[in-house]
């Protein structure tokens, strides 16, 4: 049975003056119709370059080298320019970080709205218009008949994301995929547009691809995700499996790298140094360097993404997956680390992986990136 | 990290305002319209020897020109900020040059705040060039030890600000401002540009410094998470005042100010299961050239104190000061509704319910006295139009956050919260004060 979208071996170079940069290489993975998925990982991990393949977005000095993007079991990479259009707005939408960026400053927001459903829906000026002001109203845009004669300039940036969701939804896409939806706005606008992507998918039935830094952010709103790492998956699981049960030490690493409310910590868990230059990957696993487990194989041997319980390669199809060579060789140390979860109140969880006891493991290591 | 009230504070800012003026061109000078932008308002705060004091808020909130007014970065419209008991705001600038080398600033953009043309040894050492700390191997020697105390290798002094990453940008930065060794460093958002993993280094950093140096931090952020990590006490700010101010954990648990409840709950907790309290807030920061009256939080609260004129409950409360506010600056009818062309048109009957459904108000209040009042502005929004409906609205509906501006209330423990609410004398269902008042 195929998924809605299925991404099979993706690699991705940019030839740029300093080298060729892999910024995706060998990427699977599937999204199921209607689901929300999570892409998460710092700058560099190559997470919305992934996204752009999807859309068929990546221009010079950037290719894709290899692999398959199956939208409804059929390549996007095998049609024509066209054709590519009339999928990406009609069938797939995006929204993008910075949403005042996204919308033409010299239109007005409503009809920059409409005349995509103009466009892509073949509907009548005044019924187009309709249809936007609904829309804005809808993604709780107030007075929305008057403000769909405003200009980007006079929303606020809360609102602009708003209206670039109601400009995703309006050609009733299958696959909305959502570069940062939230990164640039407050903690209170975040919320409530990260509720809205919720309700919408929901209500729409369309699939989301969620991409962010900020697990926060997955956590909430997604049914699955994807942990990437140096442009590659390093894991890939069930949203509450990747949390209470991280699988791969940079989930595990990240998790508790970031500070959380009603945690007493003196110092966070690091993950020294910074990600690898893509133009010169480390050897063997790309984390071993940053890694606290790492040991002399993970030098010479790329691990792969396979199935943690019983070390078979991954498909699209596995449910959990992670690339670390515990669950193939066997590292002699293992993992040592443990996930503690608040479970009496369940307001907070995951806690404090790579070992609290046997402290200062991960401190030391602090050298703020020279990554020489 | 700090014993509560010992000795005198470091830092103290009294009444501080900083003010922009904010006229647009020429024209605007011409007939006299001026527009002051009250971006920090009068705020006060002590910063203790030894302690990080958090401050939060949303964007336009004034955290930024706070932390650069403190240090007359940006002069100052009024207050005073006194260091060792002199005041800031009347140094002369060579005198305050001096001062400096107590005071020291990091700021947000490790990229725009590092001079591109200087190498981090230069970009280290030239603080210590201007206040004559020190020269020849000496100076060499102080920029190897500091580059070292920041987790950077010396061996990087020659390289450019582009040649290192945003995490070892922002650790040049802290290097500059820890070079003429600072008793206080305000730290702008010091982390909200990094990676999460590399942002826990640079905590972790600033941590150290600050028990190795016995350095006091005033550290702004907008993120809840890496306040509560790192402060000692917090400041919770909202167009350019503090509405809750004190120990950390006081500050995270209740009782809170309604703002501070309001961004606790937004915080995307790590953690699938996480319910959170679901309260979200309507709009963004009005703006501060023209705050709202009363509390400046009225017109977004979800606890905002209803009339007590009425009986209802506080989310219908906050339904109807929604309409109230949006006639007063709404254009017309039709803004008020999200039908088109004109709803006016349309029967009194459809009108009503259009009216209600734009802003989930129920069918009928249920306080008589008050769906009457309703029903008769928008009666007169159906038929005379927004102006009439807007002062019917008005003077029928307001509550007591609108006329009363609160001050903060000490709750004990050096926590205080400025919020009508906890007003021991305030009698929400009467609507009076102590004195008898309205």
């Amino acid at each position: 049975m195929t998924a809605l979208l299925e991404v099979e071996d993706l690699t991705v170079r940019f030839y740029t003056e300093e080298g060729v940069v892999t910024a995706v290489d060998g990427l699977s993975y599937r999204i199921e119709a209607g689901e929300t998925f999570g892409v998460v990982g710092e700058s560099g991990a190559g997470k919305s370059v992934a996204a752009l393949s999807v859309l068929g977005l990546i221009d010079d000095p950037g290719r894709i080298e290899r692999g398959e993007v199956r939208f409804k079991g059929e390549d996007l990479r095998s049609m024509t320019d066209a054709e590519l259009r009339s999928v990406r707005g009609d069938e797939i939408a995006m929204v993008f970080q910075d949403a005042r960026a996204a919308l033409n400053p010299v239109y007005t927001v409503g009809e920059q709205i409409a005349e995509t459903i103009e466009h892509h829906m073949g509907y009548d000026p005044a019924a187009a218009r309709d249809r936007a002001v609904r829309l804005l109203d809808r993604v709780g845009i107030p007075e929305a008949g008057t403000r769909y004669s405003d200009y980007p300039h006079e929303f606020s940036g809360g609102m602009c994301q708003r209206a670039t969701v109601a400009m995703a939804l309006s050609c009733e896409p299958d696959l909305i995929v959502a570069d940062e939806p939230t990164t640039a706005l407050d903690v209170t606008v975040e919320a409530r547009v990260l509720d809205l992507l919720a309700d919408l998918a929901d209500e729409f039935d369309v699939a989301v691809q969620l991409i962010t830094h900020d697990l926060g952010v997955i956590a909430g709103t997604c049914d699955r995700a994807m942990v990437m790492y140096a442009g590659e998956a390093v894991e890939r699981a069930p949203i509450e499996e990747l949390y209470y049960d991280p699988k791969h030490p940079y989930t595990a690493g990240l998790m508790s790298a970031i500070p959380h409310v009603g945690d007493d910590r003196d110092r966070l868990q690091t993950i020294p140094g910074t990600m690898p230059d893509l133009i010169d990957v480390p050897s063997g696993c790309r984390f071993h360097p940053r890694c606290p487990f790492a040991e002399e194989a993970c030098t010479r041997t790329d691990p792969a993404l396979v199935d943690p319980e019983n070390g078979e390669a991954a498909t699209l199809e596995t449910e959990r997956a992670a690339a670390c060579l515990e669950y193939t060789e066997g590292l002699t140390g293992g993992l040592d680390y443990s996930v503690e979860v608040d479970g009496e109140t369940n307001e907070r969880a995951e806690d404090d992986d790579g070992g609290e006891d046997d402290d200062g493991r991960e401190d030391e290591g602090e050298e703020g990136g020279s990554d020489e | 990290m700090s014993d509560d009230g010992a000795g005198e504070p470091v830092l103290r800012v009294e009444g501080l305002k900083a003010h922009y003026d904010s006229t647009d061109g020429f024209l605007d000078r011409l007939l006299g319209r001026s527009r002051r932008v009250k971006a920090v308002d009068g705020v006060s705060l002590e910063l203790r020897e030894g302690e990080t004091l958090g401050i939060v808020g949303e964007s336009g909130c004034g955290k930024t020109t706070l932390a650069r007014s403190v240090l007359r970065l940006i002069e100052p419209t009024a207050g005073s900020v006194y260091h060792r008991g002199e005041d800031l705001t009347a140094l002369s600038s060579a005198e305050l040059r001096d001062r400096r080398r107590d005071l020291q600033y990091v700021f947000q953009d490790p990229h725009s705040s590092l001079d591109p043309r200087l190498t981090a040894g230069d970009v280290v050492g030239e603080p210590l060039d201007v206040h004559g700390l020190a020269t020849g191997a000496e100076r060499e020697d102080r920029v190897r030890e500091l580059l070292e105390t920041v987790g950077l290798s010396p061996s990087h002094a020659n390289r450019y600000p582009h040649e290192f990453s945003g995490g070892q940008r922002q650790r040049l930065g802290i290097a500059r401002a820890l070079a003429v060794d600072p008793e206080v460093i305000v730290c702008d958002e010091p982390v909200s540009a990094l990676d999460a993993s590399v942002q826990a280094q640079v905590l972790n950093l600033l941590a150290d410094l600050q028990a190795e140096f016995g350095l006091s931090y005033v550290f702004i952020a907008h993120d809840l998470r890496v306040i509560e990590h790192v402060s000692d006490r917090v400041a919770v700010m909202y167009l350019g005042e503090f509405v809750e101010r004190g120990p950390t954990e006081a500050v995270f648990d209740p009782p809170y100010h309604p703002y501070t409840e309001a961004l606790l709950s937004a915080i995307p907790e790590p953690d699938p299961l996480w319910e959170g309290d679901g309260i979200r807030l309507d709009g963004t920061v009005p703006s501060p050239i023209d705050p709202p009256s009363g509390c400046r939080f009225h017109t977004r609260c979800p606890r905002v104190i209803p009339d007590a004129d009425y009986d209802l409950r506080p989310e219908t409360w906050r339904t109807v000061m929604d309409l109230t506010l949006r006639a007063a600056e709404a254009d017309d009818a039709a803004s008020l509704t999200a039908a088109r062309p004109d709803p006016t048109e349309a029967p009194r009957e459809t009108f009503d319910g259009l009216v209600r459904e734009e802003f989930d108000l129920p069918d009928t209040l249920p306080d008589a006295a008050a769906e009457e009042a309703l029903g008769e502005a928008i009666d007169a929004l159906h038929d005379e139009g927004i102006g009439a409906a807007a002062a019917l609205l008005d003077s029928a509906f307001t509550s007591p956050c609108e006329r009363h501006r609160p001050p903060e209330y000490e709750l004990g423990g050096d926590h205080g919260i400025a919020c009508l609410r906890y007003d021991d004398g305030f009698d929400e269902e009467a609507g009076t004060f102590a004195d008898g008042s309205v």
